[in-house]
Parts: structure tokens; sequence; C-alpha cells
């Protein structure tokens, strides 16, 4: 298990460095987008509004103040990357990011899009919003507050965001694949012995 | 007004958000200790702790997520001052989103427009219960239902005959399918009643109960460790990746069935299960538990 830190703008080469299980730090821009904004690149074909080349996609919507110097981030921590399955091959060729932070699993669509297109993802650990906010420098922007505080783009600096763990790799590998696979096989086994169980339990066995 | 309850409810939610419930913080610890072996969940439970730590000492929400905002009140026969609570809470919902402290997350469903102040129709979502044993005493009790993990709540109505079965399956599917989503190790809630949203709401309610407490009744109970053993054999582990329990901890509330109906809910929780009480007395104590 390697330790990784980059900085964006992140290439293909720092990528195909990053294998499933390792962890990264990154520093430089995170750029957050969720449903709503995929929809917007990929359904309405909106260029985003900003390069996001080399930067770093986070599945996150955060809890914000506005202060007279500007906006502050209290607390932002991932979102659940699955509902952005779907959109996720075409939002990265569009956008060009190279790294993907959420939590929680994504498809295998995403896994074949990581090694076409040469991205990683990753997880942050969910619920750590206040500690995924102690790392950013500054609110650089924010664009598209037209679709609420959580859905908007926010453009956040961040310093040694981290730890991510690999989870998708560019080779295509994804833990998500196995720990799925693992997970419906024993789930067949776990449900008979339970739906067995509580029938003893209940008096409400069969003969 | 009773003296002092705006800011005893104020008090109420800052804590909620920003801190866990004892009991809640003793069940992760509890599983962090028994994996530290595995450097994978000691790098989780280290990213959790400062996490706690900066959330507290910042007063910074411990998860950007802070929920559509549910309110549960058990009153008995003492009822005045209900109506101040319900207003009062509204209040200052709207102010502690403004301050950053809540995200605001209240999306009209028609129109795709997000409220912007954690306020809408049902929002905050506020149930109530009589309980004749209350003389003087009244529970409000926030839970902070999070999109990650209410995604995977379910209910559904089976005939009486395979009960039991559509429970385990209920229960087996929706985690084994979407327990990595939710944000594990989860807090599980299970409702039986006579209808679909009598076991939702009774699942939820379960939640709302001390960690490490079984139903009181043996029977409840007994299924709430078979239940409990049986997700933990599902390799979800710590935030999805296999390593560590899939579960903390399974509550089951259930109500009266019907002759002809069954209805089973589930609603689970992440590992920041965030909920609180405030216990009002007439006497004009007010103090904040952890639990019910």
């Amino acid at each position: 298990m390697a330790v990784h830190h980059l900085r964006t703008p992140i290439s293909d080469d720092d990528v195909r460095k990053l294998s499933v299980g390792d962890i990264v730090y990154v520093s430089g821009l995170v750029v957050t987008a969720r449903d709503a904004a995929h929809r917007r690149v990929v359904e309405q074909g909106t260029p985003p509004p900003i390069d996001m080349k080399g930067l770093v996609l986070y599945h996150a919507g955060p809890c914000v103040k506005r202060t007279e110097s500007g906006w502050l981030v209290l607390s932002v921590g991932p979102t659940t990357s699955a509902r952005m399955d779907r959109y996720e091959r075409d939002f990265v060729a569009r956008t060009g990011v190279k790294l993907i932070v959420g939590k929680g699993s994504m498809g295998r669509t995403t896994a074949e899009a990581a090694r076409e297109l040469c991205f990683a993802v990753t997880l942050f650990v969910g619920g750590c919003g206040a500690l995924a906010a102690s790392k950013i420098r500054r609110v650089v922007d924010v664009h598209w507050l037209d679709l609420g505080v959580p859905e908007a783009l926010w453009v956040l600096e961040v310093e040694n965001f981290g730890p991510l763990i690999v989870t998708i790799d560019a080779s295509g590998r994804s833990l998500w694949s196995e720990i799925m696979e693992n997970l419906s096989r024993a789930s067949r086994e776990v449900l008979n012995d339970l739906k067995k169980g509580l029938s003893v339990v209940l008096g409400w066995s069969r003969r | 007004m009773i003296v002092g309850l705006g800011d005893a409810l104020r008090k109420l939610l800052e804590q909620t958000v920003l801190e866990l419930p004892s009991d809640v913080l003793n069940a992760i610890r509890r599983a962090c200790e028994e994996y530290s072996h595995s450097e994978r969940v000691a790098s989780i439970c280290k990213a959790i702790e400062e996490n706690l730590s900066i959330a507290k000492n910042q007063r910074a929400p411990l998860c950007q997520d802070t929920g559509l905002i549910e309110v549960f009140i058990r009153f008995g026969r003492w009822l005045d001052p209900i109506p101040d609570i319900i207003d009062e809470l509204t209040k200052i919902v709207a102010s502690m989103t403004k301050e950053g402290l809540f995200r605001p997350n209240a999306v009209d469903p028609l129109r795709n427009v997000n409220t912007g102040n954690n306020l809408g129709p049902y929002t905050p979502f506020i149930h109530m219960e009589y309980d004749p044993n209350l003389t003087s005493d009244i529970y409000v009790c926030v839970y902070l239902a999070g999109g990650g993990c209410s995604a995977l709540g379910r209910a559904e109505v089976s005939p009486p005959s395979l009960g039991i079965e559509a429970l385990s399956q209920l229960v087996v599917d929706t985690i084994s399918r979407l327990g990595v989503n939710a944000c594990p190790p989860l807090f599980i809630g299970i409702g039986i009643g006579g209808t679909a949203e009598m076991a939702s709401i009774l699942s939820k309610k379960a939640l709302l109960r001390r960690v490490g407490v079984h139903n009181l009744d043996p029977l409840a109970a007994e299924i709430e460790k078979r239940i409990l053993d049986a997700i933990n054999r599902l390799p979800i582990g710590f935030q999805g990746l296999g390593e560590g329990p899939t579960a903390l901890w399974v509550s089951l509330e259930y109500g009266s069935r019907h002759p002809a109906t069954f209805a089973i809910a589930i609603s689970v929780s992440c590992w920041a299960l965030r909920r609180r009480c405030l216990r009002i007395s007439k006497s004009g104590s007010i103090e904040i538990l952890d639990h019910i």
C-alpha cells in the first residue's frame, strides 16, 4: 500500500502510478459537483464554467456560511458516488478531471471509463466533513448557485486533502466489483440462515 | 413561553450537529479497537476521531449532510408548551442554516428548487406521540436524516404467513445491495406493524433508543440479536471496504398488525447517528439526553 502526494494539475502519468488500495493526499484545486451539476453538463450539454482539466472532482455539497470576506466552508465530506455513476464517463470526457473523490461504490461503466480516459476514483471517509473542511486553504469561487448550495460547483483550494483510498485505478481494476461479488455470494446463505433462525425463534417453523 | 426554552432547543440542535451521542461514540470506538490490527480500519478510525475533535473544537458540523430534520415529541397530560416548542424549533433551524450549522437540504420535489432554509411543507417533519405515563414531562427528540443512509429506507406490506421471511429478505437485500453506500458501520432500525407508515415510523423510532439496549420484549430482543449477527456476516465493514463490522446495533419496535397484513420497514443510519432528546419538565428544569 503506497502513499502518494499529488498536486493539481494531475497528469496521466501521476494517475497511472495509483493502484487500488493506495493512499493519496492531494493539494491544489478541487471542484465539487453532484447530481444536478452532472446532469447540467452531461444531459443539457452546458460547458462547465471553469477549465477542470487535471483537477479533482469531489462528490460533495458543503455546509457554508457567507461572511464579509467571502464564503466559509464549515463542513464538506463526500456524498454517495453511486448516484453519479450514470453520468461519470461523459462528465470526465467533457471536463478532463483526473481524480474523483467520493464515498461508496461506483460501477463497471465507471471502472471501464477509468481505463479508457485515465482517471482514478478514491474514497474519503464519509461523515468526516469537518476534517475535510480543515484541509481547505480558501474558497476560490462558486458557480451555479442557482442549483442550491449543496449542488453548486464549489472551487476549493486544498492542502494535503486526504487520506483518500484508491478504489478504482486507471487499469480499470475496481475494489467495488470484488466487494459486490463477495457480498452477493454471502447474502444468499445469510438470508437462508436468517429466515430459518427467525422462524424457529417465533415458532413459525414449517413442518 | 417556558424560561430558557429557546436556548435549550438551540443547544439541543447544535450539540446534535456537532457531537455524537455517547452511546453511538462508544459503539464506534469499541469496533475501532476490535479491528485496530487492520491498517485500513485504523486509518479510517483515525479520520473519524480527528473529525470529531475538529467538529467540536471549531464548531463545524461533524458531517456536512445535516439531513432533513425529524422531530419526535412525546407528551402526556401536560401539553401547553408544544406549540412554542415547534415554533421555536422552526425558527432556530432557519437561523442555524444561515450560520452554516445546517446545510440547506429542503428541496421542493416538484420544482427541484432548494428552499434555502430547511423549511418547507412538513419540514421539519414532526411526529407526536401520547404517553399516558407522562404527567409533567415532555420529550423532544431530534433526528438528522442524512441522504446517504436515508436512501436505504424501505417499507412493505406482506401477507402474515410470509411476514418473517419477508422481513429477513428486506433486511438482507437492502443491506447487501446498498449498505456500502450508507457510510457503514451502520445502525439499523426495524419496524413491524399493520400498515406501511406505522412500520416506517416505528423503524425510525427504534433508532432513538440507546445503542446497546435491547427491546424489553425478549422475543423482539432475540430478533434484534439474530438480525445483527446475520448482517455482520455480510462482508461490508468500515466504509464498505470489507473490513470490520457492517452494523453496530439493530433495534426493533413493533405495533399490532392487522389480521390480513404484516407491514415491515427498515431505517438505516450511518455511523454518524445524530439524534438527541430534550426532557422538559413542568417544574422548569430542561435537560439534554443522548437517547431515550
